[in-house]
């Protein structure tokens, strides 16, 4: 496997304030990558600069190991980019994947052939000769992922590829990045759905803030350090005071222990009582919520459930200790 | 009272009966500025489209200077060309001066900035995402340019007849660098002026009656373009 993407203490500014710094990510071609996060974290951003629409403010970004300072139509032909509201032509839904074709200087002969292709894979041959103009924001997001797969790029970058579309058709994506993954192209995609990510993805990385984290964003808390706390405005936590200009915390889910009765003899310094709101059942795990004032995600073993024997609304505990709560 | 009631029957009647003065006038006129009008559409357009689409340093200043040229009188225009253009002038052996072509440049000069202001206006009124869309698809310089000027093409269009409705209207730079040659350089405009000077109002009356009637079905066109973008 050879790098696809190299980034070496990217930074993007947006006049006085950084948006995005990332000091090194490597992306290996052939590898499906979700970019998680919240909304303004940076995902957009990033993803712009990895479709080599706009220019780092510092660092440097490889593309196969090539400089992307001056973009060549060799790079461009390798990156397909589907926006999270992408915009289709004015012309019918066949004429924009046409156009991308002539742009992309594919022989004219090959058209016909593509674009029947490309409109099976995302389903909407029937919508072939529709005006884009008037296609629903589903039908949209298919049509601009026609329009790139039609031209064959090693890369794929997608924004939100899932937001607008029925179960069906989440589906029958999913299964499409399952392809061209197969097929050893570059998937990256951003999403707000963790399950989704870890799902289709064998490399994850979560934005906040325009930084790459560590931990999982579970469990996010913003607030501000008092003394060796963290308040959130709700509650406090015990949290290792090493850095206290952090203003989020996210606490792992793994990490928290629940139990029926405070448990006074352990080193966990947080204790928390809270009503059990959720139970549901992921894989081979079992996942919690938990409503103390912020509401908690903890994550359990089906065993340890049959043992406490948790029903909707019981009073819990939940305890962890401070190094579990990861500052950010 | 009166007298201008009778002018008024007079220049109707020149029209009706399709005086061949008054045409010759008219036809002149209309040719010197749809001529003036695509010249400085073709330079106009894809130089607005370039300056809305691309940054570069002192795009500002162009930007003061193309409004700033907005508003440079017809005559300042005829006077500079006139200096260019007469015998003793650097373009004076072209022998363009009291020629048509003299005042096509004239008024290609004139509309120029109109155009391209008016172009610059709609790419920039464009969806956002049409040109990092185009340049994510891989289109190159020219394809960009095509696909934006497609894409704006009823602006365009309204830029473009606004030009040459500020042409068939100016004066002063058909005047003097025109000369009103009678069927040859004589335009509406010209000739409005000249004729009422000279006490021929019925034929100046007819020949604003025609200029009046070309603004109207200007308007109308660009209105109905307008509701169309809309």
């Amino acid at each position: 496997m050879n790098a696809c993407y190299q980034l070496q203490n990217v930074q993007m500014h947006y006049g006085a304030q950084c948006v995005l710094d990332i000091p090194a990510l490597h992306i290996e071609h052939g590898q499906t990558l979700a970019i998680l996060g919240q909304n303004g974290a940076g995902k957009s951003t990033l993803l712009s600069l990895l479709a080599l629409l706009s220019k780092p403010s510092n660092g440097e970004l490889l593309l196969f190991t090539e400089n992307t300072q001056k973009v060549s139509r060799q790079q461009r032909q390798r990156i397909g980019l589907v926006a999270q509201q992408p915009y289709l032509l004015p012309g019918s839904v066949r004429d924009n994947i046409a156009l991308a074709l002539r742009c992309q200087h594919i022989a004219k002969s090959e058209h016909p052939q593509r674009i029947r292709q490309a409109l099976e894979a995302v389903n909407l041959t029937h919508l072939a000769d529709q005006d884009a103009a008037t296609l629903s924001g589903g039908e949209l997001k298919r049509a601009a992922l026609a329009r790139v797969l039609a031209y064959q790029p090693d890369i794929l970058l997608l924004d939100e590829p899932f937001s607008h579309l029925d179960s069906q058709h989440i589906r029958q994506l999913e299964d499409l990045i399952k392809q061209l993954s197969n097929d050893q192209r570059t998937v990256v995609f951003t999403t707000h759905d963790r399950i989704q990510a870890y799902a289709l993805a064998s490399q994850h990385i979560h934005l906040l803030n325009g930084r790459l984290t560590e931990t999982p964003l579970l469990n996010l808390f913003h607030g501000y350090f008092s003394g060796d706390c963290f308040d959130t405005g709700r509650l406090k936590f015990y949290a290792n005071p090493a850095q206290t200009d952090a203003r989020h915390i996210a606490i792992d889910p793994r990490e928290i222990i629940i139990s029926r009765h405070p448990d006074k003899d352990s080193s966990a310094r947080n204790q928390l009582q809270g009503r059990l709101t959720q139970i549901a059942e992921e894989g081979n795990e079992v996942r919690l919520r938990v409503d103390c004032g912020e509401v908690f995600q903890v994550i359990i073993s089906p065993q340890s459930l049959q043992q406490l024997q948790l029903h909707l609304g019981d009073i819990l505990w939940l305890s962890f200790k401070a190094s579990a709560v990861g500052l950010l | 009272m009166n007298y201008f009631a009778e002018s008024l029957l007079a220049a109707l009647q020149l029209l009706l009966n399709l005086d061949a003065d008054v045409w010759q006038i008219i036809i002149t006129s209309v040719f010197i500025s749809v001529t003036a009008a695509l010249l400085a559409a073709v330079l106009a357009v894809p130089a607005g489209v370039m300056m809305a689409v691309n940054s570069f340093p002192g795009k500002n200043s162009l930007q003061h200077l193309l409004n700033t040229l907005m508003a440079m009188p017809t005559v300042v225009i005829g006077l500079l060309l006139y200096g260019l253009l007469s015998r003793m002038g650097p373009l004076g052996e072209w022998g363009l001066l009291y020629t048509p072509t003299a005042i096509v440049m004239a008024q290609a000069i004139l509309i120029l900035p109109i155009m391209m202001n008016l172009t610059i206006t709609a790419v920039n009124g464009a969806d956002p995402r049409l040109l990092p869309t185009l340049k994510s698809l891989g289109a190159d310089r020219r394809q960009q340019t095509l696909q934006i000027m497609r894409t704006v093409r009823l602006a365009i269009v309204i830029a473009i007849i606004s030009g040459f409705g500020r042409a068939i209207g100016e004066v002063g730079a058909a005047m003097m660098l025109g000369g009103n040659i009678e069927g040859y350089t004589r335009t509406m405009t010209t000739a409005i002026a000249l004729e009422t000077s000279k006490g021929e109002f019925e034929l100046a009356l007819a020949l604003g009656i025609v200029l009046l009637l070309i603004a109207f079905l200007l308007n109308f066109t660009l209105s109905a373009l307008d509701k169309r973008i809309r």
